[in-house]
């Protein structure tokens, strides 16, 4: 009994992960600018990829297998969202153009568009 | 009926992949293809789980450790160099 929901926990877990992965992937070809891919991306790869890791979680025999498990999903959990806003932090620093009709509250650029965000650096 | 959703996603996975080096292939900007080589490499650590239980190699859970850690170094030096440019 327990291992029956056991395993329908774990195809949900797994079917749900894939659907994440393949709407990023949607995401990802079809909006119009490279925030919108970011804005999708960012969300729908640590889900589907947190998903995944939780159905393996499961299923893996042996405490060293769930122990590395873990600690991969805590490693995925902290890099993607950082490598995620690194890369928008980067786009918006490099100046790469949106989508006709969005604007921007801006917090790096001075009126006269001097560059601000490397004040600390050298 | 979970050895058959496996097979599912192992088969499915590289088809988005290649969607992803669509993206990777057309993208008007660098930062484009550095965004699909990231989504890439998630995939492939999701890829090397899944064939790790499948064939029962459970080693490989080190393989993907280092690679997690190898694509984040990576993303990180290319977006050091295009913010900078330069490394050190």
């Amino acid at each position: 009994m327990l291992i029956v929901i056991r395993d329908i926990l774990v195809v949900i877990f797994l079917l749900g992960g894939f659907f994440f992965l393949a709407v990023g992937i949607v995401g990802l070809i079809r909006l119009p600018d490279l925030f919108n891919r970011l804005h999708a991306l960012g969300k729908c790869d640590t889900l589907g990829s947190g998903l995944i890791i939780l159905a393996m979680l499961l299923i893996y025999p042996g405490v060293t297998n769930i122990a590395k498990l873990l600690l991969m999903g805590a490693l995925m959990f902290i890099i993607n969202p950082v490598m995620t806003h690194l890369i928008t932090k980067t786009a918006y620093v490099r100046g790469t153009e949106m989508v006709k009709g969005s604007f921007t509250v801006s917090t790096y650029y001075e009126e006269e568009g001097e560059f601000l965000a490397g004040e600390g650096e050298e | 009926m979970i050895e058959k959703t496996l097979q599912f996603i192992i088969t499915g996975l590289p088809f988005l992949g290649i969607a992803a080096l669509y993206r990777a292939f057309k993208g008007p900007s660098t930062l484009d293809r550095v965004v699909a080589m990231n989504m890439i490499s998630a995939m492939v650590i999701v890829y090397i789980l899944i064939f790790s239980y499948l064939t029962e190699a459970y080693f490989y859970l080190d393989v993907v450790l280092v690679f997690n850690l190898a694509a984040f170094i990576a993303t990180l030096c290319v977006l050091k160099y295009l913010r900078e440019g330069r490394l050190f």
